[in-house]
Order: structure tokens, then sequence, then C-alpha cells
């Protein structure tokens, strides 16, 4: 994509209606990421419900904007209280919290806000110049490799979200591709697991399962273990610390890329971009021993990683309709409500969607930055109210969000149900996104694979020995053999001999 | 320092893992053999294709997949022991070791009033928050969405202690007004 194509999508979105849009979502987002319990994909999916009556660049902005916004804004209780605002700001724990705890909590929101903008526009960038080679590239999937990516997005999800218990991950995504097989199936339009239940014939709709799954369990969660959110730290003044960008900038440049690549990964997200670029930066660090006590190198390697991973995330969104996180993958249900069709055909169907997406990201970066730095009081403020008083809100507009997109009450009973299904999957350790992962994907999975076996007379040869398809395999292959005991035994038998 | 525990002690779960896994392995049996089953009362000739093409055949596989690890789950939590200690010697609990510290330390945080005896425990706090969001979703679409709404959210905040009888029937009211207002007037959506 060129810069003038850019220029003029963003000079396009320069109205009033837009940057108002931009303005009040990436605020809402930044408030929805910063209260521990409300996480990215929770504020993104409220959203998807409430605006499915605006426009769809309209819809647009808003939802990219809280995205944006979600995944900063839990750099605000990670700094002030420990407490990660979204499992994204986890790492940034680490330091964030001892330096707020020196006196610096000023300088440490500043370098947060600094790092999460540069973060951010190093993932637009990367989504400007590498979504429409991808997208090339994708113009060559024939529905063997659409089966085949499914299967790979489901197992590495499952590896990288459940990184001690690998299989709970795994039966987390393959529960979801079964669950998004209730309804019509794609080919025939034969009714399956319906019951007869004519609400039941167009599937479980995929806004009240994301809601229930990740706010109503969030909810009932929170509630069981309330906390005390008292900031005890004094926040003087915000300072955007420039010279430390310049100082760290081969820190921000691995960081920046390892979350767009962590991001392109299908449905592993935001906690893992920035757990391992805080790795990697302690590793390469001259200072190693200062991280994990207020290094603002770890601050800006976790907190550039977790947003450029937005823009990583949305890369395959657009080009192969498979979500690279739970909250891209909630940003594509909301593209399908709207219309929009991401996928190869993408630039060909609307040649400037990508353009567009990328100058929203520019806009949702800048309105970051300034709410950032300015409303640092106020939402101190926002940060104490008692969960027991906030709750319940977010329920009601849980079920606002949820009865919005078909106006059924059929679908806040589901998005009940989900969310007790969620809360229990948290409670035995089964992570919430290969389970959605799996939910988007069952249906590309199902027609995929069916129409491959008639294409082919029921010959299964070419799911393994096309190109594209191979690769997959091996990757799929290598990501469950690496989580293998026995596996890893033999390796450790052969090294030794 | 970590944000301090409401409450001095909220034992949790109470169940190990071993048998969550076991309890968990036998849902997913079941559910995967419900599946299996009910995918094989779906038409698998006449559909036009052969079996490759019948509604039936990725629903039965992806069944068979989920039995299989519900029942590699079962296994796991009967004979691999060892896996289980190795879980929890290296499961990072985030902010456990301040909880334990300020437990130790005998830190109480300021009370108002005496609660009652269930808001001390996780699971009856459980029950009732989702109990709660239970008959909200009964209510709606029966009566009146603001006044459904008000209620649920004066209640809510009324059982948890989060507010007095006065400030929670305000906060109630407020936000069942400023919901209706921003998302049917404004936003123009629906409303249950």
């Amino acid at each position: 994509m060129s810069i003038s194509v850019l220029f003029s999508e963003f000079m396009e979105l320069m109205n009033p209606t837009s940057i108002f849009n931009a303005f009040w979502a990436t605020g809402f987002g930044i408030i929805v990421g910063m209260l521990p319990g409300l996480t990215a994909t929770m504020g993104v999916a409220l959203l998807t419900g409430l605006t499915f009556r605006f426009m769809p660049e309209q819809a647009m902005v808003v939802l990219i904007s809280t995205y944006v916004g979600s995944i900063y804004g839990g750099s605000r209780s990670a700094i002030l209280l420990n407490i990660p605002g979204t499992p994204a700001n986890a790492a940034t724990c680490l330091d964030g919290n001892p330096l707020a705890r020196r006196g610096e909590a000023g300088y440490a929101i500043g370098l947060a806000t600094t790092a999460s903008g540069v973060g951010t526009f190093f993932g637009l960038i990367c989504l400007a110049i590498f979504s429409p080679l991808l997208g090339k590239i994708a113009l060559q999937f024939g529905s063997w490799e659409f089966f085949v990516l499914s299967i790979f997005g489901i197992v590495i999800c499952g590896n990288l979200t459940a990184p001690k218990d690998p299989l709970k991950g795994w039966i987390a995504g393959i529960a979801g591709l079964l669950l998004s097989q209730v309804g019509q199936d794609p080919i025939q339009a034969l009714p399956r697991f319906t019951f007869g239940e004519l609400q039941l014939m167009g599937g479980l709709s995929l806004i009240p399962v994301l809601v229930g799954a990740y706010g109503v369990g969030e909810i009932i969660e929170v509630m069981q273990r309330p906390r005390d959110y008292t900031v005890r730290t004094k926040v003087k003044q915000v300072i955007p610390p420039l010279r430390d960008l310049f100082r760290y900038w081969k820190t921000i440049l691995r960081s920046g890329v390892i979350g767009v690549l962590v991001g392109a990964i299908p449905g592993v997200g935001e906690d893992t971009a920035s757990w391992i670029s805080y790795d990697t930066a302690k590793r390469f660090s001259d200072h190693p021993e200062e991280f994990g006590s207020g290094s603002h190198e770890g601050l800006i390697a976790a907190e550039t990683a977790n947003n450029a991973c937005i823009g990583g995330a949305i890369i395959p969104v657009l080009t192969l309709a498979v979500p690279g996180s739970a909250p891209a993958a909630v940003l594509l249900a909301a593209m399908w409500l709207h219309g929009i069709r991401p996928g190869p055909l993408l630039p060909i169907e609307q040649p400037f969607f990508i353009g567009t997406v990328t100058a929203i990201f520019l806009l949702s970066t800048i309105a970051m930055v300034i709410l950032g730095l300015s409303l640092v009081r106020p939402l101190v403020r926002v940060l104490q109210v008692p969960r027991m008083i906030l709750m319940p809100i977010v329920f009601a507009l849980c079920c606002v969000g949820s009865f919005a997109v078909n106006g059924r009450l059929f679908d806040v009973y589901l998005m009940f149900l989900f969310g007790i299904l969620g809360y229990f999957m948290r409670r035995n350790d089964f992570p919430a996104a290969p389970m959605v992962l799996g939910f988007i994907l069952g249906p590309m999975a199902d027609d995929n694979f069916r129409r491959a076996m008639i294409i082919t007379g029921g010959d299964i040869s070419p799911f393994f020995t096309r190109p594209i398809s191979i690769i997959l395999w091996l990757l799929t292959l290598a990501v469950v053999l690496g989580r293998s005991t026995l596996f890893r035994k033999l390796l450790r038998s052969l090294k030794k001999r | 320092m970590c944000a301090p525990p409401l409450f001095h002690i909220l034992p949790r779960g109470g169940m190990s893992m071993e048998k969550k896994d076991f309890i968990s392995g036998m849902v997913l049996l079941l559910t995967g053999t419900a599946f299996f089953a009910g995918s094989l009362f779906l038409p698998w000739k006449d559909t036009g294709y052969d079996w490759f093409g019948a509604p039936g055949l990725v629903p039965a596989i992806l069944a068979v997949l989920l039995a299989l690890c519900g029942l590699r789950l079962i296994i796991r939590s009967r004979k691999e022991r060892d896996f289980y200690v190795r879980l929890a010697a290296g499961a990072p609990c985030f902010c456990a070791e301040e909880d334990e510290e300020e437990q130790a330390a005998g830190e109480e945080p300021a009370e108002d009033a005496p609660r009652p005896a269930w808001m001390d425990r996780e699971a009856p706090r459980a029950v009732i928050a989702a109990g709660l969001c239970c008959a909200y979703i009964l209510l709606l679409g029966r009566i009146p969405y603001m006044a459904a709404t008000a209620a649920f959210i004066t209640a809510f905040i009324l059982l948890f202690r989060g507010a007095g009888v006065l400030k929670s029937l305000c906060i109630g009211g407020a936000a069942s007004v400023s919901i209706w207002f921003v998302f049917y007037r404004i936003f123009a959506v629906f409303l249950p």
C-alpha cells in the first residue's frame, strides 16, 4: 500500500464524527482495559452489539479505537496497583509497579504511554506493508489449505494460551469447533443438533458466545474473590520520556517485530507477545539485573510488544479471515455483521479497506497518546470504583450488547449459558481463547474439509501433499511434539549419544 | 505490593486439580459421545455426495476427538500423579505470595459493619452473583427494561454491600436511565 493511499484514507477520516468516535471509544477502551476484571475482548464484544446500527466505517472506528485503548489502558492498573488490567499487561507489572513505588508513577505512565503509542504505530506500518503481501499468498489457498490452517490455528493457540497444560488448550479448541457445528450445515443447509428448535437453525450467534465467555464468566469470578483497588501511589506529573525512547530504540524495534509476529499467529494474542518480548529484552539487555525492579527497558519492551501485536493480529483477519487474537476475533465477527467479508478476496472486493483500517489505527493511536497523557487523575478515580457497583452495570451492558444484534432474548440466555461455561472453564484452567477461535474457525474447517473431499472424491492425500499444507502440517506437528514428554526424552537421549 | 484482598480469608476452590480434571474428563467424554451419537442420526446417504459430503462427518470426527481428550484427562488424573506435582510446583499464581504475606501479618481490611457469613466464602458469592444475573435475564421482556435494570443493579449493590440503601437506589436508577438514554435514544439500539 502506498503512502498516498494511507494519507488520503487518513484525510477522509478527519471529519468531526470519526474524530469524536475515535476519542470516546479510545477513552472507553482505556477505562475497560484499566479496570481489572474487564478485558479488551469484552470491551470490543460489548461495543460490537451496541454499534450494530452504525455505518460500517464508523463502527470500525469505534471498535478498533476500543481495542487499542484497552490494550494500553491495562498498563495503568499494572503500574499503580500491580494488577494487570488485561492479561496483556501482566509483564508491565514487573517493572511498572516498582517504578511507581519509587515515586516515579508519572514517569512510568509516560513511558508506558509513549511505548504503547510507538508499538501501535509500528503495528500499523506492518499492517499496511504486509497485509497486501499476505493477501497475495492467501489467493493461492484452496479448501485443503484453509482446513489445515484452521487445525494449525487451534493447535498453536491451545499450546500458547495454556503453556502449563496444552491438552486443556486443545480441548477448548475442539470444543469450540464442535459447538460451531450447531445449526444448518454450510453445504446442504441440513439442520444439525438443533432439536427442532427454530432459534438454533442459524447456529449459535457469535457475539452472545463471546460476551458470555469473556464477560459474564469474568463478572462471576470477580464477584467471587473481590479485591481492594485503592491506589496508594501519588501521581504527580506525566512526562513523555522521549530521551528513553531514543536510548532504547533497539529494544523498541525488537519488541515491535516480536509483537507483530506473535500477533499474526492465530489466536495467540497480546499477553504472549509481551511476555516473549520482555524475556527477549532481558536476554539482550546490558543491565538484566534491573529487570523486575523498575527497569525502563523492561517496561518499554512489554508495552511496545503488546500494542504492536494489535496490528499483527489484524493482518490475518483481513487477509485470511483468521483472527490473530481474541479481540481480533470479535473484530472479525463485527466485520461480518457489517457486511464486510475479510479474506483473500478483500483487496479485490474492497480495495481501499486495508487502507481505511490502517488510517483508523493511526487515528486511534493519536487519541490514545493524547488521552493517556492528559487524563491521569480522572482515570485514577475510575480505577477505584468498587467492583460490586461496577459489575452489575457491566452485566446490564452485556445483555444489551447480546440482544442488540438479533433482537431476541434467546441470545441473552445463550450469553448467560456461555458465561457459566466460561466461568467453569476458568476454574478448571481451560483457556477461553482457543474455544472462541474454534468457534470462529469451525464453519471454515467444516465447509473446506467437505468441499475438498467432494472435489477429490474422498481422497485425503491432497491435504498432505500440497506445498502450503505440508508447511502447516509440519508446523502443527512441531508444536504438538515439542510439548510431548516422550518426544523430549527421546531428543535428550539422542543428544547424549 | 499487590492489592490486598477485601476479605481476610476466602478459601480457594477446595478441590484438587486431579479431581477437577477427572470430573472435566467425564463431562467431556459424555459430551463427545452424545455429539457422536447425534451426528450418526444425521443423514449419511442421499446427501447427493456420498459419505464424505455428509453433514455429520466433521461433527463426528470432532466428537471422537473430544471424547478421546476427555479419556486422556481421566487417565492422567488417575495414573499420572507426577504431572500434578510438577504443575503445582511450576504454577505461577499471580499475587498469591503477597496474599499469604498479608494474611500472615494479620492485616485486616477496615470494615464498616459485620458481614453475613456467606460473604466470606467463594462458592456462595459466585452462586449469588450468578443467581442475580439469572433472575435479571428472566425478568427482561417480562417487565419494563428500566425497572428490571434498576431493580437488578440496586439488589446487586445492596446484597454485596457495595453501598447503602439510598445510594444503591440512586445508582440503580441513574444507571438504568443512562443505559436506556444512550443506547435506545442515541445509538438507536433495541433494548430487551
